[in-house]
């Protein structure tokens, strides 16, 4: 992107200007970041592929209008919430997370399963926690980017994770004292 | 760094792990492509249609207009599409409607008031003492059944 320097100012421009090449070229680096986070966010690779790519026709729509006031890259990561938040407003009830682990990982190791654990407790979080989680660790954006693609200001975003790193802590530490007693299930 | 933390970061290879199955942008742009063609040979075919429609409405004229006897305001007008040799000949269409037909003389709107006095008169309604009479008798019919 344009922070990376893979994708350069030139074929940002041609790509406003229409020109197919460099769209597909744009897309190319956008399709897999959208892709994760979708999987993350709606927790289904079926559903996240349909949100990747009303996403795509949404970045090539609006992409004349785009100003450069932040990075590209946080601009299309801006535009695939919107799309996964109204997707999950639309398809309801929505289905059910599935760990965003790809079966061919190593599923017997005990990494696995933590990340299987974590999957688990960030699909419980809140809509908006864990959007802040998923941009913030998986995507690595900063505080203020994280802000600019989720249309809130910083102070909010480190609010947000605050209170998600709370909550995840609070969950896993039950988990634990489930897997310990089998009676604090409940 | 504390343990949330540090499980967030091991699921994050995971989460770099993971690929769009497929090509976003021949999927996307074809499909673009795939709109553009379609509404172009939409719009092609409905002018098409329209320009069909243009020309059949033009080709058809009124070939003579006959007016419809007794002065009734019948307009007849012909529908026919004129043979190529005829097509100088054709009389120019009247539209002009007829007059109002006169109103017949010698015949007044008011009847005259000698005619009231040879109005029948009202038929005599039957007294109740003749219809009881009547359902006393027996009737014939009524006797010969017993």
């Amino acid at each position: 992107m344009a922070g990376s320097g893979r994708v350069n100012t030139a074929i940002i421009a041609a790509a406003r200007l229409g020109q197919k090449d460099a769209q597909a070229r744009l897309l190319n680096e956008l399709q897999d970041p959208w892709f994760r986070l979708s999987v993350s966010l709606l927790g289904n690779a079926e559903v996240a592929r349909d949100a990747v790519q009303e996403t795509a026709l949404r970045f090539l729509r609006q992409l004349p209008t785009f100003a450069g006031q932040s990075e590209l890259k946080t601009w299309a990561i801006g535009i695939a919430i919107n799309v996964v938040r109204e997707m999950k407003r639309k398809r309801r009830p929505i289905p059910v997370p599935q760990p965003m682990l790809s079966p061919a990982a190593d599923v017997e190791s005990e990494q696995a399963e933590e990340r299987q654990v974590i999957a688990a407790v960030l699909a419980e979080l809140p809509e908006r926690q864990r959007e802040a989680i998923v941009l913030r660790f998986f995507q690595e954006m900063s505080v203020q980017q994280t802000a600019a693609a989720m249309s809130c200001a910083e102070g909010t975003v480190k609010a947000t994770v605050h209170q998600a790193l709370r909550a995840m802590r609070a969950k896993l530490s039950g988990r634990r004292m489930t897997e310990m007693d089998p009676r604090h299930s409940g | 760094m504390s343990n949330v933390r540090q499980q967030l970061h091991a699921a994050k290879a995971a989460y770099d792990g993971m690929k769009y199955p497929g090509n976003l942008a021949a999927e996307v742009l074809f499909r673009q492509k795939r709109t553009s063609r379609w509404m172009v040979r939409a719009a092609a075919l409905g002018a098409i249609a329209a320009a069909l429609t243009v020309a059949a409405i033009l080709n058809f004229r009124p070939n003579h207009v006959k007016p419809g006897g007794n002065g009734a305001g019948a307009l007849a007008t012909t529908l026919k599409a004129p043979p190529a040799q005829e097509s100088a000949a054709v009389s120019p269409v009247s539209l002009e409607m007829p007059g109002m037909p006169q109103f017949p003389e010698g015949m007044s709107m008011v009847p005259s008031a000698g005619s009231f006095a040879d109005l029948p008169g009202m038929p005599l309604m039957p007294s109740l003492s003749t219809i009881e009479t009547e359902f006393q008798e027996p009737s014939p019919t009524t006797q010969e059944a017993l």
